[in-house]
């Protein structure tokens, strides 16, 4: 009993996760949060009230799910400071319009100038691959504010 | 009587050039100025007297971007001075920022400070008559 309750309850956490089931749809024990990026899934009522399942296998249960949801969240976060940022949709051209926009500045850093032509490529780029265009701007700025990075007269920066 | 005329036509013009300058209002000069410092660094500089200066390297603006695929809107500032020093910083997630750059306008006063990572600290809008407007 306790296994068949485990499983239909992993399943539904799985379709909770994967599906993105309304957390509507089942009910919960807490008030849930309005807003933030973190959903709290709460374990279904009828769980609750399955003799099967002990309160500490249910907290067990419920610590579990919350952190597999918390996980997946946090995946599509900030990472590292805000530096860098996880794709919500990674495509095969997006990864090389990202591609070409680091080569793109790696080299005019390694000549330490920046042209018109190079300012034109990244803000083409960043319309396919803006995620890693925001890392790219960064590093042209840093670059710039260490002055390794001479920008062409009449060139934009961006 | 003829140079009492001249005089009398010197002392008024100089009181109407005078009183012009005084209803004219104040006006600055906002070139942009790029500086780095132990104690900071920082850009700034009024837009319109960017566009307006003599030479072909000042430039100073901000852009704030918003894409499908991006979680978040991200947006850089940059600055370039007469001399042809320039800055830049960067920022992401920054609804303040978001809410500063809205009130951009032509003859808008810009200043930004960033941090040795290059992300934004501080952005900062005035908008004063004083500052000259794009021509």
């Amino acid at each position: 009993m306790i296994r068949l309750a485990l499983a239909v309850a992993v399943a539904l956490a799985v379709g909770l996760v994967v599906g993105r089931l309304s957390v509507d749809d089942v009910a919960s024990h807490r008030p849930e949060p309005e807003h933030g990026p973190t959903r709290v899934v709460q374990v279904p009522a009828q769980f609750l009230e399955c003799p099967a399942l002990s309160p500490s296998d249910l907290e067990a249960l419920e610590r579990t799910l919350m952190a597999v949801v918390a996980t997946r969240d946090e995946e599509l976060r900030y990472r590292d400071g805000g530096r860098a940022i996880r794709p919500t949709r990674d495509t095969t051209l997006s990864q090389v319009a990202g591609q070409q926009l680091h080569e793109t500045v790696d080299a005019a850093i390694a000549v330490g100038r920046w042209t018109a032509d190079d300012a034109a490529a990244v803000r083409d780029l960043m319309q396919v691959a803006p995620e890693a265009g925001y890392e790219a701007l960064a590093a042209v700025a840093v670059a710039v504010n260490a002055q390794m990075l001479e920008v062409e007269p009449g060139a934009s920066l961006f | 009587m003829k140079n009492f005329h001249i005089i009398g036509a010197t002392v008024l013009a100089s009181i109407l050039a005078f009183s012009g300058a005084a209803v004219a209002g104040v006006k600055v000069k906002g070139d942009v100025e790029v500086v780095t410092s132990q104690y900071g660094n920082s850009a700034s500089g009024a837009i319109g007297s960017a566009r307006n200066s003599k030479d072909s390297k000042q430039n100073i603006g901000c852009r704030l971007s918003g894409y499908e695929t991006a979680l978040y809107p991200y947006g850089w500032c940059s600055a370039t001075d007469a001399t042809g020093k320039a800055a830049a910083c960067v920022f992401s997630n920054r609804p303040d920022f978001e809410r500063v750059l809205a009130t951009i306008s032509d003859d808008s006063y810009l200043k930004f400070h960033w941090d040795n990572q290059a992300k934004c600290t501080i952005i900062s809008v005035t908008n004063q008559s004083m500052y000259e407007p794009r021509k």
